[in-house]
């Protein structure tokens, strides 16, 4: 991809215990692009390897093997971490700091120049709702205030990537709802938001493009509306007459009636096509083709089962 | 620069927020004020007595805070506050000197808090011991006790938190017990007295407890070797620290 603000080139991370003689395959031969000005969703179920991955962009790990570049710089270099706001996974922080310290701490780490370092986080902790917060300990914070610090932290040097790991886990669903705002309102400024999340609904509302890794493998990524566009078609139709349906069947892959009306599920555009076609010189009326688009969770199920189904089948046990 | 002060300060900001630091050096200044008891079961060597103890509890002090390094580092690593702060662009070698220079800065407070009080129970007690000689006393002490801070954070670096402040203390102890033996630096025990720190020849309790004169030139060669200790137990800990997974 050419304007990738993320590459990676066959990134992989063994852990090896016991003198190496077990091996844990974290992430293996990760090959992802990341579109500049895009909200990517990294999806994967437990122990899939998001947060290895993160952290490997990071520099926070060393890569087995592979290499990558974040805004045009290797992983881990200090000038791209200059450009980049990172929530943790279950963040934590000082916890004897105040809120304004914590972040003032944060703005003279990320290089924010003295004299709009108070002005900054101000304006962070307003925008992350903590202003009336600014002078608490951390240690006082509710779950939901310090994922909100946290992201407060990301914003304070105005950072051209985002890369939150997991940053509703754990949230109530007002508290969702204000970091889905906040991310919103991040994707609208043009900056690019990378995070990973479990909650599948908050990635189908909030991404554009999504990756989704299994046992340390990238099994999936692209445009999350094409995607999710690829569950075939429906063609609708009224006063279709029974002796056609006959003809119909072998075609379609499902049908059902509901009154008047007859639902064909077709797997494709061309036979959508044909159908509407036939039932056109038919004489059925009111005919209509739309594109099926299936829910994230559903999509997020049938890749992993068939990963797993294969990876069976590849050791032999299925 | 703005870095390193920054985490040096927050380094110290948490020490200084743990309660039982208080209470710790209460107990060292009461300590220090039953010295002047000894009146009664020393021989009439009171003041030699209560000021080998004043200087020994400055010195406990300053290893009970610099092993805040041991413990601050690994500490750091599991509550995972290292992530959030290693994600900035903030080196690691930069970080580690921070976290150094945090602790190095907790000692001196520490250790200067018990060094006014020592000052002033000598002058109550009315024996004559110049505040000056007390004063590179502890400063040679302070210099011993920043050599003890790097070992800890060097330890730090691949340890766990227990572990790094035990063999940080076993090298302490193996120090001191072999501070004697350099003066015939040959064979085996006595190449391991240049690897590891001296702390006995910067323990000059005995000499100021009976008034003697300490040299200038000692005070500045101690303060040089601790300095160039750290620097060299730094840059192994930077080397080893830069490889580290912070998973």
């Amino acid at each position: 991809m050419a304007d990738s603000i993320i590459e990676t080139n066959g990134l992989t991370k063994i852990y090896s215990r016991w003198l190496g003689y077990s091996k844990i395959h974290a992430v293996e031969k990760l090959d992802l692009a990341v579109r500049a000005g895009c909200t990517f969703g990294f999806l994967g179920p437990n122990g899939a390897g998001k947060t290895t991955t993160i952290k490997m962009l990071l520099g926070l790990i060393r890569p087995t093997s592979g290499n990558g570049k974040i805004l045009g710089y290797p992983l881990g270099d200090q000038a791209a971490k200059a450009q980049i706001g990172f929530l943790p996974e279950e963040p934590a922080f000082g916890r004897h700091l105040k809120a304004k310290e914590f972040l003032n701490l944060c703005a003279r780490l990320s290089h924010v120049p003295k004299d709009i370092r108070a002005q900054r986080v101000e304006e962070v902790l307003k925008t992350t709702g903590l202003a009336d917060r600014a002078n608490h300990r951390l240690g006082e914070f509710s779950k939901g205030m310090v994922q909100r610090i946290g992201i407060a932290q990301t914003m304070l040097h105005d950072p051209e990537l985002l890369i939150l790991d997991e940053p509703m886990t754990g949230l109530d669903p007002a508290g969702r709802r204000e970091i889905k705002e906040i991310i919103q309102g991040l994707a609208s400024k043009g900056k690019t938001v990378f995070f990973s999340s479990h909650i599948l609904s908050d990635v189908e509302e909030l991404c554009d493009y999504v990756g989704i890794l299994n046992r340390g493998r990238l099994i999936l990524t692209g445009q999350l509306g094409e995607l999710l566009g690829g569950a075939g078609m429906e063609v609708t139709a009224e006063n279709v007459p029974a002796a056609l349906l006959e003809k119909v069947e072998p075609h379609v892959t499902g049908m059902q009636k509901s009154g008047n009306q007859w639902t064909f599920q077709v797997v494709n555009a061309a036979i959508s096509d044909k159908i509407k076609n036939i039932l056109a010189d038919a004489g059925g009326s009111n005919i209509q083709a739309n594109r099926v688009q299936q829910k994230l969770e559903g999509l997020f199920m049938k890749t992993i089962e068939t990963d797993d189904n294969q990876a069976r089948k590849e050791s032999g046990n299925g | 620069m703005d870095d390193i002060m920054a985490i040096a300060r927050s380094t110290a900001s948490r020490v200084l927020h743990i309660k039982s630091l208080y209470f710790l050096l209460a107990v060292g200044v009461g300590l220090m004020a039953t010295g002047q008891l000894y009146g009664e079961i020393s021989a009439g060597m009171s003041q030699e007595y209560s000021m080998e103890l004043g200087l020994m509890l400055v010195g406990l002090t300053g290893i009970l805070s610099a092993l805040v390094a041991c413990f601050d580092l690994p500490r750091e690593l599991r509550e995972k506050t290292m992530v959030t702060l290693l994600s900035k662009p903030l080196g690691r070698d930069r970080y580690l000197v921070g976290k150094f220079l945090g602790v190095c800065v907790i000692t001196l407070v520490t250790m200067g808090i018990m060094g006014a009080s020592l000052m002033v129970l000598t002058s109550q007690s009315g024996g004559y011991r110049p505040n000056l000689e007390i004063t590179k006393g502890i400063i040679l002490l302070f210099a011993g006790m920043v050599q003890f801070a790097a070992i800890g954070i060097l330890m730090g670096t691949f340890l766990g938190e227990w572990l790094a402040a035990a063999v940080t203390l076993l090298i302490f102890w193996a120090s001191y017990a072999m501070g004697g033996v350099i003066l015939d630096a040959s064979g085996f025990p006595g190449f391991l007295c240049y690897l590891l720190p001296n702390f006995r020849v910067m323990d000059v309790k005995p000499l100021i407890a009976i008034n003697a004169v300490i040299d200038w030139t000692l005070v500045g060669n101690g303060v040089l070797l601790a300095v160039l200790y750290s620097t060299v137990m730094l840059i192994i800990a930077g080397l080893i620290f830069r490889r580290k997974d912070i998973a």
